[in-house]
């Protein structure tokens, strides 16, 4: 458990400063390290093996929340900062609840939002959450060209990103507080604060009579990696959130996910756990949205 | 007078803090990883990817070419220049067959994880890139994981000089011959066949063990001088010492063996002897230069640990009002590859079923057991010591014949108790004292069980599963040379050297090895007691070879009885000195009796005015020895050994009360009690605290901890995110509480505790869920206990239903 030899380590305190010496390399040979959480064991386990590595804890730019039209949230903030953060609640109260018991309090002491994202480790619950909410990622390329690209087309698969290799992921941004928008997740493992054996993120617009205007369902947990479930989301549009469409909702997601069976649980376990898992994370995001 | 007298036993049973925490939580303890010498060399071991494959080839010219790698030794190499593991000193007296095996594979690799070849070099990075470069030709074998496939017929063998993989096979019952034995069977048949109730189930325990928070660790240093160094992370540096003098062939006066003052844990995992003890000491010679091995927790997880995997075929017979009649069990454990020194793995299943009959009067029993070699790691010892799996299958048959004899299945077990002590079990264990009765109706008088039940109807009508479990048990205390002889080849005895300082401070030094369970404290609080002066006036060494007392090891919790009734008699000893050259001194008669050694003063009764600091006196003592009393010469220090007569127990019950979701099978456990006998409590915080870890342990492995290997013998669990710890946030608040009866066999009326605690954690936990579940019909006979099964469980009961 020593990595293999990495002939650089650099610390640079700006953007442009880190994507320079990305640059210096063929792609692979040099990766950032966030919060480090994940990355570490990778290198300990010889999994990755750098030549560089880019250790991006000075640059204060990519720290912090900001809220403005929406919010956007630094890569390098981390999952403690997030879970403290009291203006993230109605449709963004959801990356609390997930920011909140990601891991331990060392791990969240560490571990940022983007890092995760990056990372994009099947078992992990920023990913489902930050696609269920809309999230969109800010990445910026050596040249200094940025774009924006939503969660849904950044999260490609376990371990799998849209992120090229000479980008730099600045900052993940989602709508603004909105007068009746709720959202909540929730996972389920085998031990407290545990890696997600299956986690529901559920996100809810409601109009001025309390309806469903608009719906999201993400799951975390599964071997396809974060996942939306737009045939449940779909159900919950119209309704007020009653126990019998929660249901309905989430029997049609365990219907359509497909769900792994291993050690920890059997498929039909997941799709369970699914169905009432879900409906409770539905009924605080009902409950968030009028509050 | 009284006051002074009682004011010096003042540390007896107080709530000290611990000696040791201070640094520990300071990060000043010095592990096994901060012991640096001048010129070390760093190990790492090359080990098997396959479970069983014959080695065609080792290629190392790579690794060995690497700049900083000083050297590459495979089996081969040690095979020629070392001797094999299976020595008599690490040989237990029981007729096993026991494999022979190399510090290193030869020929054969016989698990995932097993040790091919180990690179030396100048710094472990250089040594891991070197260890990627070894290159292994391997031949796969047709592997066999599971215990009763290995006992079958033509099943691939583990060992290919045995004829088949059955290493140990033992009838417990009936007598010493085949004959008493077949006519013991026929007797128990006899009582099946006329029983009222007869309840038959087959219980499955999963490998599951103990992950010391320090994995393992050796450092060795030669020197021509000296001869061999080892600093070792072990229970028992002293067995340690003479497996190093056997095996490597080293004379006794050239070895001396260290464990370290500071050791995360052992739990019983660094209680066997271990083959990189024997790599590392063979390279350290050959090389002429210190050289450490560092486990890591991959290797940790990959090759010890691991214990339990047993099954349990249990037939209980009894009386429709509840009486147990007799006990048939026939036990399968799941040894793994039995290459570990000691233990053999065997040893634990074996006392598992020696301790099957618990502490119920049966008329009859009828208990065997078979070991299967297998294609998994060996068995390692861990804390609740081979009878986890027994324990469970007990205490859960008793709860279902209870629900057999529609009885309270609190009440089936006290009427089955046994009501005296001392008393033989069925299996010959040895119960030497205490009061089951007492402890029990102590532990039943903290719940109100009637209105338990009202409650729990009231809350069946509105959906809600509630369940009650109980359990129980008595565990060693200590293990007596009359069991450890046989079982493990070495003495039960407790053995302490007490030197007593001539600044008035008294050092204490023990041949065991603590990990953390607080010998410096309980220790000082038992010597400071005996003299009369300050705790923090003590030192307690641990460990060394070269600085303590023969003894068997941290083993067994053979502290609270074996040791401290050692350091005891060691100071009994002392005091007698002490008292009759201060009788001496005064120009008077008298007898120790007539002083009291209370506050740092030697204080003569019948005058109190007549009195010595302790200081003063043992000074006087071992520096001015003039004027003494006839026949008497100075220095104050003294060794002793101590043995009781017969093996001692100590004895727990607990209860849980469990609320189980149908919808999920998840479970939340909203009570959890206990009752205790430990005897005199010398320090009430470490018992407590062992009570604490034991009861969590035991959760831990009934419901998350387990170590998973596929058909192919790959172990799929070298990790803490797939060998699951319980965390703080998933354990109960625990309701600890004590109906004692002081030992007769220590002279401070004291029990060792603590080690077979987990044990009647998992019967009591499935006892309540299977009690909550009652309406379904549900039993549970395996572990883990995972809300996934009872989920499958309650599932198909409501189809059933329907």
């Amino acid at each position: 458990m020593f990595p293999a030899q990495i002939e650089e380590y650099v610390r640079p305190t700006t953007v442009a400063e880190a994507l320079a010496v990305n640059a210096r390399y063929d792609e692979g040979d040099a990766l950032f390290i966030a919060g480090g959480q994940s990355l570490m064991q990778a290198l300990k386990s010889r999994m990755a093996r750098p030549r560089c590595l880019i250790d991006l804890q000075a640059i204060d730019a990519l720290k912090g929340i900001e809220y403005s039209d929406g919010v956007r949230i630094g890569a390098m903030t981390r999952y403690v900062d997030i879970a403290a953060d009291e203006r993230l609640r109605g449709r963004n109260a959801a990356l609390r609840d997930a920011a909140a018991h990601v891991g331990d309090r060392q791990v969240r002491n560490r571990g940022t939002i983007g890092g995760s994202c990056c990372w994009n480790y099947l078992a992990s619950c920023t990913p489902a959450v930050v696609l269920g909410l809309g999230g969109r990622m800010h990445l910026v390329a050596a040249d200094g060209t940025r774009r924006v690209v939503p969660a849904t087309e950044f999260l490609i698969g376990p371990l799998e990103t849209a992120r090229r290799a000479d980008e730099l992921l600045e900052a993940v941004s989602f709508a603004g507080a909105t007068d009746r928008g709720g959202s909540a997740y929730r996972k389920w493992g085998l031990v407290k604060d545990a890696l997600p054996v299956v986690g529901v993120c559920v996100c809810v617009e409601l109009d001025a009579a309390g309806r469903c205007s608009a719906a999201s369902i993400a799951l975390s947990g599964l071997a396809a990696g974060a996942q939306l479930a737009p045939a449940g989301a779909a159900l919950l549009v119209g309704s007020s959130g009653d126990a019998t469409t929660l249901a309905r909702a989430m029997d049609a997601v365990a219907a359509a996910v497909e769900a792994q069976s291993d050690k920890w649980a059997s498929t039909a376990y997941r799709q369970q756990l699914i169905r009432t898992l879900g409906a409770d994370v539905a009924a605080t995001a009902f409950a968030r949205a009028t509050a | 007078m009284d006051i002074t007298v009682q004011d010096s036993k003042r540390w007896m049973g107080a709530r000290l803090e611990r000696k040791e925490d201070l640094r520990l939580v300071t990060g000043q303890g010095k592990y096994l990883a901060d012991i640096v010498l001048p010129g070390m060399l760093h190990a790492v071991f090359v080990r098997s990817e396959y479970a069983h494959a014959r080695i065609t080839g080792i290629d190392v010219a790579a690794a060995r070419a690497l700049p900083g790698v000083v050297d590459v030794i495979t089996g081969d190499e040690i095979r020629t220049r070392v001797k094999s593991m299976r020595q008599p000193v690490v040989l237990p007296n029981l007729p096993a067959k026991y494999p022979d095996y190399h510090a290193l594979a030869v020929d054969k690799v016989k698990f995932h994880g097993d040790p091919v070849a180990v690179v030396i070099a100048r710094d472990k990075y250089v040594a891991e890139d070197a260890a990627e470069l070894v290159v292994v030709d391997y031949e796969e074998l047709p592997v066999v994981v599971d215990a009763e496939q290995a006992l079958a017929p033509g099943a691939p063998r583990v060992h290919d000089e045995e004829a088949d993989n059955e290493m140990f096979a033992m009838t417990f019952t009936g007598g010493a011959t085949a004959d008493e034995q077949m006519r013991n069977e026929a007797e128990v048949q006899r009582i099946f066949d006329t029983a009222e109730v007869v309840v038959s189930n087959r219980f499955r325990v999963h490998r599951t063990g103990i992950t010391p928070m320090e994995p393992r660790g050796v450092l060795c240093d030669w020197s021509l001088a000296d001869g061999l160094t080892a600093w070792i992370t072990t229970q028992r540096p002293h067995i340690d010492r003479l497996a190093l003098i056997d095996i490597l062939e080293i004379p006794g006066e050239r070895v001396r063996v260290i464990a370290p003052r500071d050791q995360g844990g052992g739990f019983g995992v660094k209680a066997p002897f271990y083959r990189e003890n024997v790599v590392i000491a063979y390279a350290a010679r050959k090389l002429g230069k210190p050289v450490r091995w560092i486990e890591t927790r991959y290797e940790s997880l990959m090759n010890v640990g691991q214990e339990r995997d047993q099954i349990n075929d249990v037939e209980i017979a009894a009386t429709k009002d509840g009486r147990l009649l007799a006990l048939r069990n026939r036990g399968i454990a799941n040894n793994g590859t039995g290459q570990t020194g000691v233990y053999w793995g065997f040893v634990m299943p074996f006392l598992g079923q020696v301790e099957m009959p618990n502490v119920y009067t049966w008329e009859k029993g009828d208990i065997k057991l078979r070991v299967a070699t297998t294609n998994k790691a060996c068995l390692t010892p861990s804390r609740a010591f081979g009878h986890f799996p027994t324990r469970f299958a007990i205490e859960r048959s008793i709860d279902i014949v209870a629900r057999r004899c529609g009885l309270e299945p609190a009440d089936l077990r006290r009427r089955n108790m046994v009501p005296k002590l001392p008393y033989t079990t069925i299996t010959g264990e040895y119960f030497d004292s205490g009061d089951f009765l007492k402890v029990w109706d102590s532990l039943l008088r903290q719940i109100d069980l009637p209105a338990f039940r009202r409650e729990q109807v009231a809350a069946r009508a509105h959906g809600r599963y509630l369940g009650i479990g109980f359990a129980c048990g008595a565990e060693l205390s200590g293990v007596a040379s009359e069991l450890l002889v046989p079982m493990e080849n070495q003495p039960g005895y407790g053995a302490a050297t007490v030197r007593v300082d001539p600044r008035g401070k008294v050092l204490i030094f023990g041949g065991d090895a603590p990990g953390g369970q607080g010998h410096e404290t309980t220790v000082a609080q038992v010597v400071a007691s005996i003299f009369g002066i300050d705790p923090s006036d003590t030192l307690v060494t641990t460990g060394d070879t070269g600085a303590t007392p023969f003894g068997a090891g941290t083993i067994g919790a053979r502290a609270g009885s074996y040791f401290v009734s050692a350091v005891h008699k060691a100071c009994a000893e002392l005091k007698e000195k002490i008292t009759h050259v201060l009788a001496h001194d005064l120009g008077v008669r008298a007898t120790t009796e007539e002083f009291a050694f209370t506050n740092g003063d030697v204080i003569y009764l019948r005058d109190p005015s007549r009195r010595k600091t302790f200081r003063e006196i043992v000074e006087r003592i071992i520096m001015f020895p003039v004027n003494l009393p006839e026949g008497e010469v100075g220095g104050l220090e003294a060794t002793a050994f101590f043995e009781a007569a017969k093996p001692m127990i100590c004895f727990n019950a607990d209860f849980c009360i469990v609320e189980v979701r149908p919808e999920t099978g998840e479970f939340t456990i909203k009570r959890w009690a206990t009752s205790e006998d430990v005897g005199n409590v010398i320090n009430q915080n470490i018992v407590d605290g062992q009570m604490h870890g034991a009861i969590v342990q035991g959760l831990s492995n009934a419901i998350f901890e387990e170590f998973i290997y596929t058909d192919e013998g790959q172990q799929l669990t070298a990790d803490f995110e797939h060998y699951k710890l319980a965390t703080a946030a998933d354990v109960p608040d625990i309701e600890l509480s004590y109906a004692s009866t002081p030992c007769p066999h220590t002279p401070l009326g004291t029990r060792g505790i603590g080690e077979g605690r987990p044990s009647s954690v998992p019967g009591a936990l499935c006892n309540a869920i299977c009690d909550a579940l009652s309406p379904f019909g549900i039993e549970v006979t395996e572990l883990p206990l995972r809300p996934s099964t009872l989920w499958a469980q309650i599932r198909d009961a409501q189809a059933r239903q329907h």
